[in-house]
């Protein structure tokens, strides 16, 4: 059983204008979106700014109230659930955050960080709490001494060991890290990287992995789910996405990622999106990408391609599927609700699209 | 909000903390003892708290300077009474009336120094009341009603803020309304409409009673009328804190609405609400003597330095300082207390913006 | 809002006037002929403070750190600190009373001789003025400090301007825009009758003093009358407010 299945989530939020707070437009955030999560993996979960990535995350954790569909977690749908149901839940998902510096209260001593989600759940005495946020300490790699000073005393890198810490507290098996290194050093971000590498195997916990760029999320996810525009375009064992990626917009993100061999770099096709995000108030019919696809045709401005199983855990939402061989796209078609089928209705298939390379 | 000393600014705090981590010093150091240091090199702030305290105990003793110097009550009169100057006996009020063929108006005696041994030392008003034993009394009366009332209207204005700023949406609505609605009223003018209204029937609803004539009536009118002026900064730093992930986070460990607002956002308030305080308590004071002088505040027999500036008026040209030395000992402490507060802002929360409304 | 009107109107009140207990005179009919004597003081006053205000603020600034920024900075505080009514006293007293210099109170129209009218006015323009100026020179000496960091600043330097073309068309221009916001509001108030104070010491007839002369009688319908009319004139200014904000601050438009 999965620890975490997201089915259908969806999260607008209103646009509201005038004296009256009339709401006139809604902003699709995050826009039907469902994944699962197993037990010990780490699910990488990347787009640009503006894609709902975030927000995603933090509708999981129950930080904003999903608009509709269901978040089972751990057989257990927490979608509808009030605070004080969810409270107990919370003990088991966690979050680290992306800025260091606002994600600790200034005016609190670190030990009081990170002992507070124990005081909050009522776990031991004051005595106990203080050695468990000492032994925390020393888990994250800062020194028990450290237990009286105030977050502005420490770098960014320290900063967000000590938040961590603070989502280790309570045992969590599921931790959500919204771009955790992002506003790190360079030299930092491995630091951090491999921390939680090591965490995740002394704890066994489950990670969401919020990034923005495909560069830091490959060395540690299992898996990676691409958005765009509040969807999930693409879903894909994380080997797999960087050898054979089949949305075009994963190969955009992909030929941005930083190669250190020149000579490799060199011969790499380097596609540059044009045109701007679409706005999320009102983003594009059919395929939201396909303003600014270069495979773009007739059928991706009318029809929404649907997330389609391409075999091995790899799953795209796409109507010209990149490398993906002759044999699968005959058995993904014969398959129903497969893009082949949405395109039957629509308009003629472009069989000699980019889909055969 | 103040966040002193992030990583991103080198100051010269910073920098000894760096020596201080070399040292291997333990205790950390909280961003208010470092407020501290930085208030500790402002010596001039120092010297006005220092006046605004000297100012404090003088009308603290007023009893004593009363009984055992003054022997005299702040409401005692003594028209027709005698003292002794120099061995000569002169009265307190020299009778008017027709004197040489002339009309002469009766006249208080002006302020003797320490010629009468203490007595009068500021003179007296047309009632022969002792004008220093009144100007303490009043000086009690004023920095009662203007502490009472910054006290009251902060307590009141940050409650309802973390009310509106945390939850938001329709209470918040409501809660800012409320607050506009005190900015469509001049303060002086809604103050002295309600303090009007109270001074003449008292306040007899909800199970509370106050009197006519007590002084809670101005207390409560002030910090009534500026509720909303503290409120609404307060509450826009509330919403910006609130965007803050440590407020998420705390959200996301499971902590009750309550508790996020005492010990997460609370804290980071308190420096701000700390220089309103002082600045509030300085226009209060003003604002009482305005009311006061109108005759919408302190009411007469009682003394506040509100009263006795409307007091002596009328002797002004006679007797100045039945005016004067009230209007000073205002000046003097609303001055103590807006350079202190001034100097406490820099140190702890150098952005935060205070308006005096009077 | 009808019945609060009846409440306070009376119900013995046929023609459905607000009248003074003491009196029984029109209470709309006296706020109208305090008017001319109100619209008098503050206008000037508000010249007064408004040019004095952004002098003293201007110099500050531009001095930062100086002899004349601490000299202003304390003798901004010290203005603060006078309640407007005892300054007025004093000033009276001092330049009207023991020295004659200025005419002792009362209110002269401006159409029946407006060098009276002027001199009549100064002193209660400018002891009305001195709070607004200390104020003001503190908003703004601190609002043209922070502009004067901000990056555009320093690229209109870069780009050549000179400092005074980078101070009057850039830094200046920025600061004044929460400086107007004061203004309209503390303008709104003082026109509303917030003045009250300054017209009740130096005997101007004009709406304040209405409201400050039934508060002695403990009249209560004139204080409720001026009150609402102060309240009238604020709200109508904050809409201008919102307004000429919107034209010096692209940023915002109305919606």
């Amino acid at each position: 059983m999965s620890l975490l299945e997201v089915q259908h989530v969806k999260k607008y939020f209103p646009v509201r204008k005038g004296l009256l707070q009339r709401e006139v437009a809604r902003v699709h955030a995050v826009d039907d979106v469902s994944v699962s999560v197993q037990e010990g993996e780490t699910l990488g979960l990347v787009g640009e700014s503006g894609c709902g990535k975030s927000t995603l995350g933090r509708t999981i954790v129950r930080l904003l109230e999903p608009t509709d569909g269901e978040i089972v977690f751990e057989g257990r749908n927490i979608s509808k659930l009030g605070a004080g149901k969810l409270r107990p839940l919370r003990r088991e998902m966690q979050m680290v955050f992306q800025d260091p510096y606002a994600s600790l209260n200034p005016r609190k001593r670190v030990g009081t960080i990170i002992g507070d989600p124990l005081e909050i759940h009522g776990i031991g005495d004051a005595k106990s709490r203080r050695a468990r946020v000492q032994e925390l300490l020393r888990t994250v790699g800062l020194s028990p001494e450290h237990y009286n000073r105030f977050p502005h005393e420490f770098s960014g890198g320290q900063r967000q060991r000590i938040g961590v810490a603070r989502a280790l507290a309570l045992q969590p098996k599921l931790i959500i890290a919204d771009e955790p290194v992002s506003a790190l050093d360079v030299s930092i971000q491995s630091q951090i990287l491999n921390l939680l590498g090591d965490l995740q195997e002394e704890f066994r916990l489950t990670y969401i992995f919020i990034a923005h760029d495909l560069g830091v999320v490959r060395h540690v996810s299992d898996r990676i789910a691409v958005m765009y525009l509040g969807k999930l375009v693409e879903l894909s064992p994380a080997e797999e996405l960087y050898e054979r990626p089949i949305m075009p917009y994963t190969e955009a993100l992909l030929s941005a990622v930083p190669i250190p061999d020149p000579d490799r770099a060199e011969a790499r096709e380097r596609i540059v999106l044009t045109g701007d995000v679409p706005s999320p108030i009102d983003p594009p019919s059919g395929c939201r990408f396909h303003p600014r696809c270069r495979y773009a045709t007739e059928v991706c401005k009318q029809v929404e391609p649907p997330l389609t199983d391409y075999g091995n855990g790899h799953l795209a939402a796409c109507h010209h599927p990149l490398n993906v061989d002759q044999a699968t796209l005959e058995r993904v078609r014969a398959a129903p609700e497969s893009p082949a089928e949405a395109d039957k209705s629509a308009l003629p298939v472009d069989s000699s699209g980019p889909s055969n390379p | 909000m103040g966040e002193p000393a992030t990583g991103t600014e080198f100051t010269l705090d910073t920098a000894a903390e760096l020596a201080q981590v070399e040292h291997g010093a333990i205790q950390g150091r909280s961003p208010w003892y470092l407020a501290w240091r930085r208030l500790r090199r402002n010596y001039i702030a120092f010297a006005f708290l220092g006046l605004f305290v000297v100012i404090v105990l003088a009308c603290a003793l007023a009893p004593a300077y009363a009984s055992h110097v003054a022997h005299t009550g702040p409401n005692a009169n003594h028209v027709l009474d005698t003292i002794t100057v120099h061995g000569k006996q002169v009265p307190v009020v020299s009778p008017g009336g027709l004197i040489n063929g002339k009309l002469v108006p009766s006249l208080p005696i002006g302020p003797q120094w320490f010629n009468a041994g203490g007595r009068y030392l500021l003179g007296a008003d047309a009632n022969g009341r002792d004008v220093a034993v009144r100007l303490l009394y009043g000086g009690r009366n004023s920095l009662v009603i203007g502490i009472g009332s910054a006290l009251i209207c902060i307590v009141v204005a940050v409650l309802l803020s973390l009310i509106a700023g945390y939850f938001g949406g329709w209470i918040d609505f409501v809660i800012t309304r409320f607050y506009d609605l005190f900015y469509a009223f001049p303060v002086i003018l809604l103050g002295i409409a309600l303090g009007s209204a109270l001074a003449i029937n008292g306040f007899h609803h909800f199970g509370i009673t106050i009197e006519s004539g007590s002084i809670w009536i101005p207390t409560l009118v002030i910090s009534y009328v500026l509720i909303a002026y503290v409120g609404r900064p307060i509450r826009g730093q509330i919403l910006s804190l609130r965007e803050k992930e440590f407020v998420e986070a705390a959200i996301a460990q499971g902590a009750r609405p309550w508790r996020i607002m005492v010990s997460d956002l609370l804290p980071n308030l308190a420096s701000s609400v700390l220089v309103f305080f002082t600045l509030i308590i300085a226009n209060n004071i003003v604002v009482e003597a305005a009311l006061s002088f109108l005759g919408a505040g302190v009411q007469p027999p009682t003394a506040s330095w509100g009263t006795l500036i409307a007091d002596g008026q009328t002797l002004i040209v006679t007797r100045p300082w039945l005016s004067l030395a009230p209007g000073i000992a205002i000046v003097l402490t609303v001055l103590s207390l807006n350079v202190f507060g001034d100097g406490l802002r820099d140190a702890l929360d150098p952005r935060a913006k205070v308006r005096i409304e009077h | 809002m009808e019945k609060a009107w009846h409440g306070l109107v009376g119900d013995s009140n046929p023609d459905n006037k607000l009248l003074s207990y003491t009196t029984q005179q029109d209470v709309v009919q006296q706020i109208k002929q305090g008017i001319p004597a109100t619209f008098s003081l503050t206008i000037g006053a508000s010249v007064i403070w408004l040019f004095f205000g952004i002098l003293v603020g201007v110099i500050a600034a531009v001095t930062a750190g100086r002899l004349s920024d601490r000299a202003i900075t304390i003798l901004a505080l010290v203005g603060i600190s006078m309640p407007v009514f005892w300054l007025g006293i004093v000033t009276r007293y001092f330049l009207a009373e023991k020295n004659t210099w200025f005419p002792d109170g009362e209110y002269v129209g401006l159409t029946a001789n407006p060098v009276q009218w002027a001199y009549h006015l100064i002193l209660p323009w400018t002891v009305l003025a001195v709070l607004y100026i200390g104020f003001y020179g503190r908003v703004l000496r601190n609002n043209i400090l922070d502009t004067i960091n901000e990056d555009f600043v320093r690229t209109a330097r870069a780009k050549g301007l000179s400092r005074r073309e980078v101070l009057t068309k850039h830094v200046l221009r920025n600061s004044l825009i929460p400086v107007v916001t004061l203004f309209g509001l503390d303008f709104a108030g003082v026109l509303g009758g917030g003045a009250i104070l300054t017209e009740k010491v130096f005997d101007l007839h004009g709406v304040g003093w209405y409201a400050a002369d039934a508060l002695d009688k403990f009249d209560l319908p004139p204080i409720m009358g001026v009150t609402l009319y102060g309240a009238g004139f604020i709200v109508l200014l904050s809409v201008l407010v919102d307004l000429f904000y919107a034209y010096l601050d692209p940023r915002i438009r109305p919606t």
